[in-house]
């Protein structure tokens, strides 16, 4: 893989991960910082502009490893972890809220896998239910496999954990690792789907959907637990047509009966993150959209309860209503 | 989308009057009237000599960005410059992928986005290096000129670019005039490389934030206090966006002359129908 720089921080040279990492990396120029933050998230970065050659960082993830995750996340009752070993997305999804979040596109990945691992025992031994942890939130976990090696490192440590589910968000085709492994019960892979057109206009660098569908049925058929995130849902004429095409071709390669859980969620943004988004974008036809504003998050004004309620009845002549949530 | 789009200027940082004159030839500059070490091309592309050493960039820079001159538009910089380096041969380039001051031990990482055989740190000292103790550029400003180039504009438009003028082979008492003008005549076509990628980046940038030339019919004719101007722009911005410009065309055309009237009228265009 190729990136405009690979910056590590001297604190974890030495890291195995890193060694690995240096050796995968082409003639990308590298660059010894001390702390990421020296190159990461400055005043007067600009996003978008960085977007178009992120560089690569090494760092190392100090403080709590593992946060709670927001109420109504995923579809697991009881509680819910998330954890970002990585910063920032190889795709370019014009709706992503890390936009907003973050003023650099640089992707960091934290190679102290180990102290995740350690707060990840730490959540779960703190609670007697079963315990989701959730990765993705940050980051894609999937696109970067061959440079972060996460899936090999994460998923052999929950097999061995079965009282924790691990949750992976993904909107990659990067499956091999997985396929590789026999399927781990408590693993979840969850894909994040829009319909073609959609993908097309807001998804840049995504896999086709195509290509994500193969992958998933290939994860199916090893008997992996797929997981089905319809979201974000955006609202524009004839998209209830553009979902009666997307559910009919998913459920014709997937086997419906055998998802974990699909999902629901309407596109939705903390107001100042799509003030950030707004100036980044300003030509954008997504952000120039009316929205409206409802504890500090903004949706489309198009979208809403009814739209979904359209979409749920679709989705559940499916699957069964018992593996469905609304994403909150 | 119709926008105000404004040209951007690239201004080149140099210390020495003998840096200055290949560029000057190539780039077809002209002194700025009332100015003794700035020159300008009718390309957008500004020279500001700034004399040796840190607190010189510092004063030059200074005196630029807090000018007339710095209203202009925006601006994408680079450093350009001779320097000693320990492995490099003479007349190599490298861009810099991290500033260093020797004497504050600060460093600083400009954003890779210029592409280059050569890549490494520039170390700003204040006395030649003829030791070169690190396998990095040294130089005598490219420090002074970061600290106060990434004060004005956008950090990832900051840029800098060494040519070596000396290594352990062939020490800094050779450096002659001529050489320095046959290393900057070599690295001309390199050095445009990078000026036409910041400025594509910058033009980028300014055509984002350019106004849409609707506003500026508006603001030209109607009175409007500084909230309602940001929200007219970007109601402009978004009927343009959203391929209304004939709803915004007929609004333009009804003459609405009070601030809040107009605000009203296109909120309206806004959601009265879909896209």
């Amino acid at each position: 893989m190729k990136f405009s720089a690979v910056y590590i921080e001297r604190e974890v040279a030495e890291h195995d991960s890193v060694q690995r990492i240096i050796t995968q990396v082409g003639d990308s120029p590298i660059v010894m910082i001390e702390r990421y933050g020296e190159v990461f998230n400055r005043a007067g970065q600009n996003f978008r502009l960085q977007k178009r050659a992120p560089a690569l960082i090494l760092a190392k993830k100090h403080g709590k490893t593992v946060l709670p995750a927001p109420e109504g996340y995923g579809f697991e009752r009881g509680r819910g972890f998330y954890f970002s070993h990585m910063l920032n997305c190889l795709y370019d999804c014009r709706y992503c809220f890390l936009q907003g979040m973050y003023r650099s596109a640089h992707y960091v990945l934290f190679v102290n896998f180990e102290d995740f691992m350690a707060g990840i025992d730490s959540e779960a031994s703190n609670h007697k239910e079963n315990t989701v942890f959730y990765s993705g939130y940050d980051c894609d976990s999937l696109a970067m496999e061959p440079v972060s090696a996460f899936c090999k490192s994460f998923v052999p440590f929950f097999a061995s954990r079965p009282e924790s589910v691990l949750e992976i968000r993904t909107k990659s085709t990067q499956v091999r690792q997985l396929l590789n492994f026999k399927a781990v019960d408590n693993c979840v892979i969850a894909m994040s789907l829009t319909p073609e057109s959609a993908s097309n206009r807001w998804e840049h660098k995504v896999p086709a959907l195509s290509k994500r569908l193969q992958a998933l049925k290939k994860l199916q058929l090893a008997g992996w637990k797929i997981a089905i995130r319809f979201e974000p849902v955006i609202a524009e004429p004839g998209v209830d047509g553009d979902y009666d095409k997307l559910f009919k071709r998913v459920f014709s390669v997937l086997a419906a009966n055998e998802l974990h859980s699909v999902s629901l969620g309407e596109f939705r943004l903390p107001a100042q993150f799509h003030k950030t988004l707004v100036k980044l974008y300003p030509d954008d036809n997504l952000l120039a959209r009316e929205t409206v504003r409802q504890d500090g998050m903004l949706s489309l004004l198009e979208g809403g309860e009814v739209l979904l309620k359209s979409l749920e009845d679709k989705l559940l002549s499916y699957v069964d209503r018992s593996c469905y949530y609304r994403c909150a | 989308m119709p926008t105000n789009s404004e040209s951007v200027l690239v201004t080149l940082v140099v210390a020495l009057p003998i840096e200055s004159r290949p560029l000057q030839n190539f780039f077809q500059m002209k002194p700025l009237r009332g100015t003794r070490n700035i020159y300008q091309s009718e390309e957008e592309v500004r020279l500001l000599i700034t004399g040796i050493g840190r607190s010189n960039v510092k004063r030059s820079l200074a005196m630029l960005t807090s000018g007339e001159l710095s209203e202009q538009s925006l601006s994408a910089w680079l450093n350009i410059g001779i320097a000693g380096h320990r492995t490099l041969p003479v007349g190599e380039t490298m861009v810099a992928n991290k500033i260093s001051c020797a004497a504050s031990a600060r460093s600083a990482f400009p954003t890779p986005v210029l592409v280059s055989r050569n890549y490494g740190e520039v170390i700003t000292v204040d006395e030649p290096e003829v030791n070169y103790p690190q396998n990095a550029a040294y130089d005598m400003e490219a420090s002074a000129f970061w600290d106060v180039a990434s004060r004005n504009g956008i950090l990832d438009l900051v840029q800098c670019c060494k040519l070596v003028s000396d290594n352990p082979h062939h020490g800094v008492e050779k450096i002659t005039t001529a050489l320095i003008e046959e290393i900057f005549n070599d690295a001309l076509q390199e050095i445009r490389q990078h000026v036409d990628s910041l400025r594509e980046l910058a033009l980028e940038q300014q055509q984002l934030a350019s106004d849409p030339v609707p506003f500026l019919e508006i603001a030209d004719q109607t009175h409007l206090s500084v909230n309602q101007a940001l929200q007219i722009r970007r109601l402009c911005q978004r009927l343009i966006v959203l391929n209304k410009e004939r709803e915004l065309e007929n609004i333009l055309d009804a003459g609405y002359k009070n601030g809040r009237e107009l605000i009203h009228a296109l909120r309206e265009a806004l959601q009265s129908s879909s896209e």
